[in-house]
């Protein structure tokens, strides 16, 4: 949990300091961060602000980058579906790509089961934690003129490697060598992918075609 | 906090809320077929992957 937090810590404090100097105010950030509350998403969404583009341009690079969720949520939603409605609303309301890796770590762990007071207390930490880093990125942005020189966009990179490190080694119902090669797929199509498609959409694709990579590889 | 800002920020809240949310209240009312279970088994490694190749290569 805390590396998972560090790494969250330090989007939160760039996407703040972005957001200030792109002229955003402090309470903006913070309305931001409570209602959108998407990384990514939030990033396009300043820089589109400070564009000036139209609302619906930028509601549907939200969507598009956001779209992944579609697929978060479908995958963990099978492990709530005996909990009633409001605990899946809830759920589904806080969930993020960093709650989403950390609950497929922590299945591995509990053989397949997962508590909603689980999810709500990890679900509720990332979010009161990522609306404090944003509000505090955005009130240091006024010392700082360059947010890069600190390499916070590096801690997500840190963070991913050790829960992608921490999902292979522990997820028990495929084989390792499974799991490796749907990981060097992913790779290989995300490198050339990024190459033709914004991002957000190489993911997507990415993502889709590994699933069903793996299906075929799976030993039957 | 301009209105076009306040606007923008609902809007995308909202698009972003429902691509969380109608996928737990589909899957929680729907049986799903057992092909796309297998397939959605592997969304954990497969997107944790192309999220780390996206933020190394930007």
């Amino acid at each position: 949990m805390v590396p998972t937090l560090f790494g969250y810590i330090g989007v939160g404090l760039a996407m703040g300091i972005v957001a200030n100097t792109s002229h955003l105010s402090v309470l903006a950030v913070l309305i931001m961060s409570l209602i959108v509350y998407a990384g990514s998403a939030q990033f396009i969404m300043i820089s589109m602000l400070l564009a000036g583009s139209p609302i619906s341009a930028i509601v549907l690079s939200t969507f598009l980058i956001n779209s992944r969720m579609i697929l978060m949520s479908m995958s963990i939603a099978q492990y709530f579906k005996k909990d009633s409605l409001a605990h899946n609303i809830a759920i589904g309301t806080l969930l993020t790509d960093e709650t989403f890796a950390l609950s497929m770590n922590k299945l591995n762990q509990t053989k397949q089961t997962l508590s909603p007071r689980w999810m709500h207390g990890a679900n509720l930490l990332a979010y009161v934690v990522w609306a404090i880093a944003t509000v505090i990125g955005c009130l240091l942005g006024n010392l700082i003129a360059d947010p890069n020189q600190f390499g916070l966009d590096f801690a997500v990179v840190g963070m991913f490697i050790g829960l992608l490190y921490l999902q292979i080694i522990t997820d028990r119902s495929k084989t390792l060598r499974t799991q490796l090669i749907v990981v060097l797929f992913v790779a290989i199509l995300m490198y050339f992918l990024m190459r033709w498609f914004p991002g957000n959409i190489a993911l997507l694709i990415a993502t889709l075609c590994g699933c069903g990579f793996g299906m075929v590889v799976t030993p039957k | 906090m301009t209105l076009y800002v306040l606007l923008t920020i609902l809007w995308c809240g909202l698009v972003t809320w429902l691509s969380r949310v109608v996928p737990f209240v589909l899957i929680k009312n729907l049986t799903v077929p057992k092909w796309l279970i297998e397939f959605l088994s592997f969304v954990p490694v497969a997107i944790m992957t192309a999220i780390f190749i996206e933020n190394l290569l930007v």
